[in-house]
């Protein structure tokens, strides 16, 4: 498996997009890899007859054998033929074939985390194939396991499972990802309506300059990079004892694929030129989408926006990004009665959500980063300014 | 938290700074040694140019402080540091300076039997704030280094010997801004403590040091590099050999965390536990010989405490069972380097050779 | 060992004050040579009845020795002992109650029963430890000496040695330092002719241990020490000196031990009846105390109601020590570092 950039270890195998047998050329997409960031295709390396080997759901660590492509009159070596066709032995990952050792009948060998894993999930070691140096069952052999199969014995009688879906990829990766955040973040939300009258205005303003709206999403990454740039104190992590100020505004938007949620980055949005931001955000939901992106579009985010108005959704809970200190969730923007000067009338709104860490900063700096925004939505000089 | 000035310091002027500023805080405190003067701190060459140990570490105080608290003493190792037990008994605070840690075993009474001991044995009713400083490790290898090519007997790093008797504490810094917070912490114990200061870094290190005085706390370790999936636990000059295998390392994808001991008794097993529960994996590197030593200490305290939390078995990268050898090429293989380091990584991973 | 000590001539003796010590002080020295050998007595029948009082090494037969030097120091002076220390504790003040308790090894010993016999220390009293270590205590001495100078208290430091102890290098190394810093240090030799079974004789190549302290360029005494105002009035020129800033002095007592080397030595190995018998008859409380009723100064009945408080002070210091609580097993983990390590502990 080749690397997916400096921070990736291991990717689960999700798809292989050739049947084994067939002819592919160099370049051509054999494989499909999820990792905790993204889904990659995998080209192939040179021409020839792909013959795959890792079994679907097995993570892969980077330079493991995840397959070979053979040369006309080669064929596959010796000692691998007889690992994935074995029924009962679950291969997890199969590790390059110079140094592929499996262990000796009887010497079953796993460490300590693998067997309190296994025991835990009631997992039989003998059924497990090691990974690690000389065969030995590691962590991720069993982690593969529990991915693939799902917790055993889980569901209760009462229960009849219509389709049992394996927790694999970036589902696992994510689900596993929201819970650390829950678990450590002090996460607190504040919510306020806005008037979104002056956007609604910029928006058609900008869609004749540039020919196309820009989606809602450009909008509020500007606004929201500006907004941080005034009142940095979220756009920060916790570092050990230290919470650490970034230099940086890059803001995510969350795109929702079918499997999860990918956050592509928008870097330095807040100096950044609207138009450069409008392009970015389109280039990247593309490459999302179709299932292409590189490694470099999804690290570097120091804050998030989520938007869920476009479904219809008035308000709602954003959760953390990864170590992220906040996020602006936006709700839908419609006509609602608003009083303006004991008037009633009516005016575009949308409730706006910021959840943030309490750890790293209170809920006065937060709410003020809220005004911030909601400021800028009302700023017909600032609106106008974007370009 | 540090408000004045920062410049840059080596590590022995760091530990200058750090005796010069105690002294001046408190008079009780006195520093005795062969050549902590130097030139017996004679008083027509204006008390000046004093050689200051071996790191130079003690240079100029004698200009300050005079004779009376900076003592050259003859070479009685045995005598002068029971002298400092003795005076640490009775209302003063010495710093001895035991030229290379080789020499203790000219004085191990006075370390092993007496100032470990007093405080134990006399059921708590003496502090014997006393710091034994002393210089110790190879040259790797390296010509240049001062010290360098000094053999078996002046070169070794014993850590293992002091740090199996309990009662004393003993540091071990790595920069020149713990190597101040350290010495200053080990002034203000009302105990002994010893430190240990590398000669290599001694005269090499350089770093940031703030002017104002400040501890580093004895006892904690600290992680300076964060990392995912290996724990490399050094000591002294070895946390930065850990460190350059820790970029190597990174670039071929294995992030590794790095924890600086820096106490070497009482060890922090908290930190490399908590360390090893998130990486899983421990290579421990040490310049000292295995047989009974920190390296093998810490791989057995992880063994123990963290076992269910390792996902490979702990590996140890020391130097050899022999003498410290004198010729440079055959000290270099004596002395652990980050290729050995990476090499035991590797076979936690069964990737490379 | 006889012959040595009787050919020991005044001439010897130089520059010693003449000063006769006052009613008060004989009678100090009396009070604490008593003490000694009642304590050092009563702990030889405990040991002998089975009482597990640990190693013990009796100081019967010195106790001049003891005495006589610390009849010349004040409370403040600081002392360094040996392995055989019970008598210098006695001597500077240390409560025979506590000490008996620490022997029994309880939690209200002067060492909480963490020291015995052989770490007998109260600081307070400025005794600053029994120790076994051969010679170590002398160097420790020469470090409370040092502490004294710098700090300019006027105090000076007495480090007691055996005649066996005068062959260890640490002995040596700090002679040459309490010389060449000027110390206010006494080293108080006390040969009394045996390094355990070792004979003096042996182990020495020359005749007295004193003779050293001109290599040291300090005086060098040799007294009998088993005569206490022999032995006071060379402590007392030795500590006029040590005063002065003049630096250290080496003044070695000529004695004899009664007992073995510790509590299970057999003596007759090594030492034959004649010669234990003929130390015995200088014996240094006798000899004392008729010379203080020869002089009229002193009547019978006062001494003898002396000797009878001494032995209720041991009376009450058994008691004491056995109804003293034990260390708790916790104990065991106190006062390892005399400043606890930030970090959690065991």
């Amino acid at each position: 498996m080749p690397s997916m950039g400096m921070y990736t270890e291991e990717g689960v195998l999700t798809a292989w997009l050739r049947t084994a047998g067939s002819r592919v050329t160099v370049g051509e997409p054999v494989a499909e890899i999820t990792t905790e960031k993204a889904t990659f295709e995998i080209p192939a390396p040179e021409e020839g007859t792909l013959h795959p080997v890792a079994a679907l759901g097995t993570t892969l660590r980077v330079e493991s054998l995840m397959g070979y492509i053979l040369q006309d009159g080669e064929t596959v070596p010796a000692s691998i033929n007889v690992t994935p066709a074995s029924e009962s032995r679950v291969p997890a990952h199969v590790s390059s074939a110079s140094n592929q050792t499996f262990p000796a009948v009887g010497s079953l060998r796993a460490t300590p985390v693998a067997k309190r894993m296994a025991a835990q999930h009631h997992i039989d070691l003998k059924q497990v194939m090691g990974s690690g140096p000389g065969g030995r069952i590691v962590e991720a052999d069993i982690q593969a396991l529990i991915a693939k199969r799902g917790p055993i014995g889980q569901t209760s009688a009462d229960h009849k499972a219509a389709e049992r879906l394996p927790m694999t990829g970036l589902r696992r990766s994510l689900a596993e990802r929201l819970r650390n955040t829950l678990a450590t973040a002090a996460s607190t939300t504040l919510t306020r309506e806005a008037s979104a009258d002056f956007l609604v205005v910029a928006r058609q303003r900008l869609a004749e300059k540039l020919g196309q709206a820009p989606t809602y999403d450009t909008l509020f990454i500007k606004l929201f990079a500006a907004a941080l740039r005034e009142r940095p104190e979220l756009n920060a992590i916790i570092e050990g004892d230290s919470i650490v100020r970034l230099a940086e505004i890059n803001v995510g938007f969350a795109v929702a694929v079918p499997n999860g949620l990918i956050v592509p980055v928008v870097r330095n949005a807040d100096s950044a030129p609207f138009g450069k931001i409008v392009e970015t955000v389109r280039n990247l939901t593309d490459r999302v989408l179709a299932g292409r992106l590189q490694p470099a579009d999804v690290e570097g985010g120091t804050a998030t926006i989520s938007n869920l108005g476009c479904h219809g959704v008035d308000a709602f809970t954003p959760i953390l990004n990864g170590s992220q200190s906040v996020i602006l969730g936006i709700g839908r923007i419609v006509q609602r009665p608003v009083v303006h000067n004991a008037e009633l009338t009516i005016g575009h709104t949308c409730v706006l959500s910021l959840t943030f860490d309490h750890r790293v900063a209170d809920g006065t700096p937060a709410a003020l980063l809220l005004d911030a925004v909601v400021r800028r939505m009302n700023d017909e000089q600032f609106l106008a300014s974007l370009d | 938290m540090i408000t004045a000035g920062v410049r840059e310091l080596s590590f022995g002027q760091a530990i200058n700074e750090a005796i010069r500023q105690e002294m001046r805080r408190d008079p009780t405190i006195v520093v005795m040694g062969e050549d902590v003067a130097g030139g017996a701190g004679r008083a027509h060459l204006g008390f000046v140019d004093a050689w200051g140990g071996p790191l130079r570490a003690t240079r100029g105080l004698i200009t300050e402080f005079g004779p009376e608290r900076v003592l050259d003493t003859p070479i009685a190792e045995m005598g002068f540091l029971g002298a400092g037990v003795g005076a640490a008994m009775s209302g003063l605070r010495p710093i001895v300076e035991i030229m290379f840690v080789d020499l203790i075993g000219c004085c191990y009474d006075q370390i092993m039997n007496q100032a470990a001991k007093m405080h134990y044995m006399m059921g708590g009713q003496v502090d014997l704030p006393l710091v034994i400083r002393t210089a110790y490790g190879t040259r790797g290898g390296d010509n240049r280094t001062y010290g360098g090519g000094a053999g078996a007997q002046h070169s070794q790093t014993l850590y293992a010997v002091l740090a199996h008797i309990p009662g004393l504490k003993v540091v071990v810094p790595s920069t020149a801004y713990n190597a101040k917070g350290l010495t200053i912490s080990a002034i203000r114990d009302n105990g002994p403590v010893i430190v240990l200061e590398h000669k290599f870094l001694g005269l090499r290190a350089k770093g940031p040091v703030p002017e104002d005085a400040y501890t580093v706390p004895i006892g904690r370790a600290q992680i300076v590099r964060k990392g995912r999936d290996v724990t490399l636990c050094g000591i002294g000059r070895m946390t930065h050999i850990c460190s350059e295998a820790a970029d190597s390392l990174l670039s071929e994808g294995i992030d590794a965390e790095v924890v600086d001991v820096l106490t070497i008794s009482p060890l922090d097993e908290d930190t490399i536990l908590e360390s090893v529960s998130r990486t899983r994996r421990l290579v421990v590197v040490d310049e000292d010989t295995p047989t009974a030593s920190m390296a093998r200490d810490i791989a057995a305290r992880v063994a123990d405490k963290g076992f269910d939390d390792l996902d490979a078995p702990i590996k140890t990268v020391t130097a050899p069972d022999t003498p410290v050898p004198f010729a440079a090429v055959l000290e270099a293989h004596y002395t652990p380097g980050a290729a050995q380091v990476i090499s035991a990584v590797h076979s936690l991973f069964g990737t490379g050779a | 060992m006889q012959s040595k000590t009787e050919s020991n001539s005044p001439s010897r003796i130089a520059g010693l004050t003449q000063a006769v010590p006052a009613r008060e002080k004989l009678l100090w020295m009396y009070e604490h040579l008593t003490l000694i050998r009642e304590f050092e007595e009563r702990l030889k029948w405990l040991v002998e009845t089975g009482v597990p009082v640990g190693a013990v090494h009796y100081y019967t037969g010195q106790e001049a020795c003891a005495v006589g030097v610390c009849a010349a120091l004040e409370p403040s002076d600081w002392i360094a002992s040996t392995h055989r220390g019970h008598g210098h504790c006695i001597a500077k003040g240390v409560e025979v109650h506590r000490m008996m308790a620490e022997l029994y090894g309880k939690s209200t010993g002067t060492n909480r029963g963490k020291g015995g016999s052989m770490h007998i220390t109260d600081i307070h009293a400025g005794m600053l430890g029994v120790n076994p270590i051969v010679g170590m205590g002398v160097t420790h001495a020469v470090g409370a000496a040092l502490s004294a100078k710098v700090r300019r208290t006027r105090q000076v430091a007495a480090a007691f040695f055996g005649e066996g102890a005068a062959s260890i290098g640490a002995v040596h190394e700090a002679m040459n330092l309490a010389a060449i810093w000027k110390l206010p240090v006494l080293f108080v030799c006390e040969n009394n002719g045996y390094a355990q079974s070792t004979p003096v004789e042996y182990a020495l190549a020359t005749p007295h241990i004193a003779d050293r302290a001109a290599a040291y360029g300090m005086p060098g005494l040799t007294v009998d020490g088993q005569d206490i105002i022999a032995v006071w009035e060379a402590t007392v020129a030795a500590v006029e000196r040590a005063r002065k800033g003049q630096g250290p002095s080496l003044i070695e007592c000529m004695t004899y031990r009664y007992h073995g080397h510790h509590q299970g030595d057999d003596t007759h190995r090594y030492r034959t009846r004649e010669e234990e018998e003929a130390a015995r008859g200088r014996d240094c409380i006798r000899r004392f105390r008729e010379q203080l009723l020869e002089k009229g100064a002193f009547d019978q009945e006062e001494l003898d109601a002396m000797d009878a408080g001494n032995r209720k002070k041991i009376d009450d210091a058994v008691a004491f020590a056995e109804a003293s609580p034990l260390p708790q097993p916790a104990d065991l983990f106190t006062d390892v570092y005399v400043t606890e390590p930030e970090g959690e502990r065991e």
